[in-house]
């Protein structure tokens, strides 16, 4: 995220892939195992306008520290040393470049490989690299988002390329846009003074339970206890916890109050953001006995709102952040 | 892909087409579910993951409770409001598997009550 804050996105759409690309390359992400139809419907086997032949027309990479599952569909499967991807990345760029390296290997594959992937990577006539959590999780993090997205944006030199994160747990994408389109943040944004403001570290989520900060916390629609860090799920458990969610997780099970909701999607209405930015609209196929995420926050922001004008006998200012004034 | 759903009046049976899954990023729009006296029977072209979802949506669903005591959906709400109205530094966390206008109530609520949002692709 903030890698695509620092030098901007490179991107298409996913029908992009399945119409035009010819390179397809897989860096950390498994989609056999974690998105299982983006290579069958998009990327490797579709059959598009401009690649009617599916997979017979296009080249298949995966860069990986391990050989997973998808690494079985490509064409070449680079398997390089951990923590080695911003290593690889920037000779990439440099070969791209034109420039000659005066090594023998770079992240545990000879040279050569690597220049003739840079090659290929200017030959193509549309190219993507589709990065996972393998890039945002290991030594580099934003750093080796930027390192992709540079070598996308030089590589539009000689061809077409692109950039795409494979973006998982269903409106992640959502929740950003939305986030951005309220606020001006995509994530980590603090109101405590009445006013949004942004400072990843500070304000995300693991730094601030981290450092023992909050003294509440509302968990919707995610199971932070089990995911997040030690430190951080042992300090959630020791404060005030409030956890919405359809289903029994880490979370529900050490939260103070935990409230049923119907599962959007599922049970609920409502629209999504596919990971390529591209809303759509989520239908409901089955009823729920329990209210929509909607509705129960709907509730709480009415019963603060109330409760907040019995106390002062003024109207809170509902969305202003007037509200907050005189808290910190 | 038709937006329409297909009622046939035997024993409930309602056929859904165009479904977007929710499960990963890729939002897969072409799931077909078929849908008998309110339970899920069938679906077609959703992958393990998806079909999982959707299978096993009615198993193991949390139950409204107070330190783990049941209560009512709208005593959990008054609790939830009472820690959220009292609380010095709040936050609100999570957000992903939810819809966009929870999303944007969650942003109202956060304003509201001065707290910090975020959501899992911050970690």
């Amino acid at each position: 995220m903030q890698g695509l804050q620092t030098i901007g996105l490179p991107t298409c759409t996913v029908g992009d892939i399945k119409n035009r690309a010819d390179l397809v390359v897989y860096w950390g992400s498994n989609p056999a195992e974690a998105h299982p139809r983006h290579p069958s419907r998009y990327a490797v086997t579709a059959k598009g306008l401009f690649t009617p032949l599916g997979k017979k027309e296009r080249t298949i990479v995966t860069v990986d520290v391990r050989p997973t599952p998808s690494a079985r569909m490509a064409d070449i499967a680079f398997q390089i040393k951990p923590n080695s991807d911003y290593e690889v990345l920037s000779v990439l760029l440099a070969l791209v470049k034109g420039h000659e390296l005066d090594c023998r290997e770079v992240g545990g594959v000879a040279i050569e490989e690597w220049k003739a992937l840079a090659d290929k990577m200017k030959q193509c006539k549309f190219g993507i690299i589709c990065w996972g959590m393998g890039i945002t999780m290991s030594r580099g993090k934003t750093m080796n988002a930027i390192a992709i997205l540079k070598l996308a944006q030089e590589l539009n030199r000689f061809t077409k390329f692109s950039g795409m994160p494979m973006r998982g747990h269903g409106n992640v994408v959502g929740i950003q846009q939305v986030l951005t389109w309220q606020t001006g943040y995509p994530m980590s944004v603090n109101f405590s003074r009445g006013y949004p403001r942004y400072n990843p570290g500070e304000f995300s989520v693991a730094d601030l339970v981290g450092r023992r900060e909050v003294d509440a916390a509302m968990i919707i629609a995610a199971d932070a206890v089990g995911h997040l860090p030690g430190k951080t799920a042992e300090h959630l458990r020791s404060i005030p916890l409030i956890a919405i969610d359809p289903k029994e997780s880490d979370t529900t099970k050490v939260a103070t109050v935990v409230i049923p909701v119907a599962q959007a999607g599922v049970a609920a209405a409502g629209m999504q953001y596919r990971m390529d930015h591209i809303p759509l609209k989520q239908k409901g196929v089955v009823d729920s006995p329990w209210p929509t995420d909607r509705e129960v926050v709907e509730r709480i922001v009415t019963k603060i709102v109330a409760k907040k004008n019995g106390r002062s006998g003024v109207a809170a200012g509902l969305g202003k952040g007037g509200a907050v004034k005189g808290k910190w | 892909m038709s937006e329409n759903v297909a009622v046939i009046d035997l024993k409930k049976v309602e056929v859904f087409t165009g479904v977007v899954c929710p499960f990963c990023g890729t939002a897969c729009d072409d799931i077909e579910i078929r849908v008998e006296d309110g339970k899920i029977k069938t679906v077609k072209n959703a992958c393990a993951l998806g079909k999982a979802t959707y299978m096993h949506y009615q198993s193991d669903l949390a139950t409204p409770r107070i330190h783990g005591q049941p209560a009512t959906i709208e005593q959990c709400i008054d609790a939830a409001a009472e820690i959220l109205a009292n609380a010095k530094y709040p936050l609100i966390y999570g957000l992903d598997s939810t819809e966009l206008s929870a999303q944007r109530k969650a942003i109202e609520l956060a304003e509201l009550i001065g707290a910090n949002i975020d959501h899992t692709s911050s970690v």
